[in-house]
């Protein structure tokens, strides 16, 4: 018998029934790898944290998307954007989140043109910024 | 640079796939609204086991458990996720331990471990963050 979670409803899950785990979460091998770029080389991650890591990160996900998609309900758009992720995190209380990623959506949307140029020109394109991106982040050492 | 980024990110299939799940089914998802989230997501794990990576350090031990990110949670002020975190590790551990009892009942190796019960935090969530309800965000068009 399984136990669902604090509420009865099943709105979350596709077929009405418990979401199978490779569906229900990030894979285990990209949230370990993530896990030890931040970690001294010597440190270890124990599985338990991996799996504990997973669950995490995919409500994330899951709380900022629905966050998002009530606006654009609201709004009466089918199509949720990056405009309205960055929204949806500033509303929640992610200010500090929020700010880089309306940068990082700045500086995508130009290499995106840049891009397009560049395929007629067949050269590639350097993401370098969005590395300065996300170390200025790290460092900054985002707080709530 | 392909490299690199596969390093950097998560999947965005798998991103995509999670964000599809909470949103009503006629909902669709631009691709830079994908890879916002992509990016954001990867940040957060960062974020997180920073905090807890501190946190054995300070206690000299090498190995981040379950706890540590639980306690990295509640400590960068993320209690709804820690609390929710903790009931998951509590059933995780239940769930370990019945199947290494059945393990040693029956001698059999290929008895799969049922996962636990997805968190449902997103409702939960929601309803504590709109009870106080959040400032109007300044937001230019």
């Amino acid at each position: 018998m399984e136990d669902i979670g604090g509420s009865s409803s099943n709105d979350n899950n596709n077929n009405g029934g418990i979401i199978k785990e490779q569906d229900r979460l990030l894979p285990i091998a990209n949230v370990g790898r993530l896990m030890k770029r931040i970690l001294p080389q010597n440190a270890k991650i124990s599985k338990e944290a991996k799996e504990t890591m997973q669950e995490c990160v995919s409500e994330f996900i899951s709380f900022v998307t629905s966050e998002a998609s009530e606006k654009c309900r609201k709004e009466r758009r089918k199509t949720v954007n990056g405009d309205d992720i960055c929204w949806a995190l500033a509303t929640l209380g992610f200010d500090n989140y929020a700010e880089p990623m309306r940068r990082y959506l700045h500086r995508y949307r130009e290499v995106e043109v840049d891009h397009n140029k560049v395929n007629l020109q067949e050269k590639g394109n350097s993401p370098e910024e969005k590395d300065d991106e996300l170390f200025k982040l790290s460092n900054r050492g985002v707080g709530l | 640079m392909d490299q690199d980024e596969q390093d950097r990110a998560l999947p965005i299939a798998n991103v995509s796939r999670i964000m599809k799940q909470i949103l009503p089914p006629s909902a669709k998802i631009s691709k830079e609204g994908k890879q916002v989230m992509q990016e954001c997501v990867t940040e957060f794990i960062s974020f997180v086991t920073g905090e807890a990576s501190d946190k054995c350090h300070k206690e000299n031990r090498k190995t981040v458990n379950g706890d540590d990110i639980c306690w990295a949670l509640s400590s960068l002020g993320f209690d709804n996720y820690a609390e929710a975190i903790g009931r998951y590790l509590h059933k995780y551990r239940q769930a370990e331990r019945e199947k290494i009892n059945h393990d040693k009942k029956y001698e059999n190796p290929h008895i799969n471990r049922a996962p636990p019960p997805p968190l449902l935090l997103s409702r939960v969530t929601r309803d504590k963050v709109e009870n106080p309800p959040p400032s109007p965000p300044n937001q230019s068009g």
